[in-house]
């Protein structure tokens, strides 16, 4: 059991019988009122966002998650599919609930996977990210206004707002919580 | 805040001699009352800051700060000083490390007497309308990039037709079944009822999660008539479930809070045994102060409308910032981000 009030993003809670990861925590003390935790949740079978509000005293389900390395072979439209780095066995994860982590992770890349009951329940995205832009237009000439963007898809399919001199074949940082451009990264 | 940013400080020093101005040119007393309480009110909601006084020689005693002046300044009012004001240091123990909280901060407190929680509306709304003729500014505010229109009138809600408006509820019901109509419906929309829930939480979990975060943002707000369930010194709104109370919103930020204060010395009596039992779950326990309750209880109370204020919140929007960080002198403490108090 776990505080709500010491409840940070990133953890994990089980809410009605699923698996859910904390998204967004925000504390709120009403005038005249106890403290308050407002969480935003996903969970980690559906998808679904949820939100509930608890006071900061309440005891919740954390869920004990353990993270391990493993390699992502490929999707195809329902599973991720894995093999575990020390047996080399294979496994799957359904997509679902999971589907935006695939624009950050690449074929044969080694990936943290947090698993609750010996199943894989999320994917634990590195907080920035290398992808390579596939497709890009040129600049515009004279489009010198500073700060302007241009959008470009990546190798993922994953597509961002970039400064006007990203060209394809170049690689790029990426957050992976905001989807925004960080820098370029090219050696 | 920083010496780096002198230019802030200096429109923190004009906003608050334009406030006190404002008071002052109304007829109201300046008091600056002590900061360090051996007693305070009782408020189960609040932690507050303990500390201990030492002398040389003999026993020492416990002191608490005040987590706001009302204490000393209802003794005043009772005592006959008439409409008085204060700015001073207040300090909340156990506050979140966010934008918005920090331990210490800047309190405007009035009370205005033979005036109700309707009058104090005026003077609020008068209070901003001289802020901005002073300052040269536009009524749109903004508190980093979000803009509140801050003309008067302010748009006015009763907290009933905010929970009809975006919840399809009937609060008056709910307020008068209590803890069961509660339950049930925070049970409906899915929240986490629990035992040691009582009617106010509930009330606060069903407010906070579909209620306030739909509030009208792009006007000042004054959302009033709360349910009396939620245990306070403003006075109930005679043959109703309401307390006599608003909150002022702004861009969805609680900035000020008002009652008619209440005058019945056996509903402060009832307050004082209640929350003093809740209170004992508190982390830091102080002493109510039964010097107020004895004034109240031999000479009354007369009838007033008293306001809290936070001036860093108030001043973020005069100022367009974002966080009452830069506003609060060397305020900014370093908090872990966790709430101390789970």
């Amino acid at each position: 059991m776990i505080r709500a009030g010491a409840i940070s993003k990133g953890v994990f809670l089980l809410v009605k019988d699923e698996p859910h990861v904390v998204v967004e925590r925000e504390f709120v003390n009403p005038g005249k009122g106890s403290a308050f935790v407002r969480l935003k949740l996903k969970s980690l079978v559906t998808g679904q966002v949820l939100k509930q509000v608890n006071k900061s005293q309440e005891n919740l389900e954390d869920i004990n998650v353990e993270a391990r390395e493993v390699q992502f072979l490929f999707a195809d439209a329902e599973q991720f599919h894995f093999m575990d780095l020390e047996t080399y066995e294979q496994f799957t994860m359904p997509i679902e609930g999971h589907a935006d982590k695939r624009l950050f992770i690449l074929e044969g890349e080694t990936v943290q996977l947090s698993f609750w009951d010996e199943k894989p329940i999320d994917i634990l995205l590195p907080y920035k990210v290398v992808l390579t832009v596939t497709e890009a237009r040129e600049g515009l000439r004279g489009d010198t206004v500073s700060g302007a963007t241009k959008p470009v898809t990546l190798e993922t399919g994953l597509v961002v707002k970039v400064p006007l001199f990203i060209k394809e074949g170049d690689k790029i940082l990426v957050n992976s919580e905001t989807r925004e451009y960080v820098e370029r990264v090219n050696a | 805040m920083s010496t780096s940013d002198l230019p802030l400080l200096r429109k923190r020093a004009r906003l608050i001699r334009l406030i006190r101005d404002f008071f002052l040119n109304r007829g109201y007393l300046e008091v600056d009352t002590a900061l360090l309480c051996p007693s305070l009110i009782p408020e189960s909601a609040l932690e507050v800051f303990q500390t201990r006084y030492r002398p040389r020689h003999g026993r020492g005693r416990d002191f608490f700060l005040i987590p706001s002046p009302e204490l000393w300044m209802k003794r005043l009012i009772a005592g006959g000083a008439g409409s008085i004001f204060q700015v001073c240091k207040s300090f909340r123990n156990s506050e979140p490390a966010t934008n918005i909280h920090n331990p210490e901060f800047t309190m405007l407190e009035w009370y205005t007497v033979a005036a109700g929680y309707l009058q104090s509306i005026d003077i609020i709304e008068q209070l901003f309308s001289s802020l901005l003729t002073e300052l040269s500014l536009e009524p749109l505010l903004a508190c980093g990039d979000h803009r509140v229109d801050c003309s008067p009138p302010f748009l006015r809600l009763s907290m009933a037709e905010a929970f009809r408006e975006y919840l399809q509820l009937d609060l008056q019901q709910l307020a008068e079944e209590g803890y069961e109509g509660l339950a049930a419906a925070g049970r409906r929309m899915g929240l986490s009822v629990t035992g040691e829930d009582g009617p106010e939480d509930l009330f606060h979990k069903i407010f906070l999660s579909e209620v306030e975060p739909n509030l009208p943002d792009s006007r000042a707000l004054i959302l009033y008539d709360y349910p009396a369930l939620i245990p306070t010194l403003a006075r109930r709104k005679p043959a109703t479930p309401w307390a006599e109370r608003w909150e002022l919103y702004l861009g969805g930020v609680e900035i000020a809070n008002c009652y008619s204060e209440e005058t019945d010395p056996a509903a402060y009596e009832v307050f004082y045994d209640d929350q003093e039992r809740a209170k004992q779950r508190a982390a830091v326990v102080h002493p109510g102060d039964r010097e107020l309750l004895r004034i109240i209880r031999e000479s009354g109370f007369p009838e007033c409308s008293g306001v809290a204020m936070g001036l860093e919140r108030l001043f973020m929007f005069f100022l367009r910032q974002d966080s009452i960080r830069g506003i609060l002198p060397f305020g900014a403490y370093n908090p872990t981000g966790e709430d101390p108090r789970a």
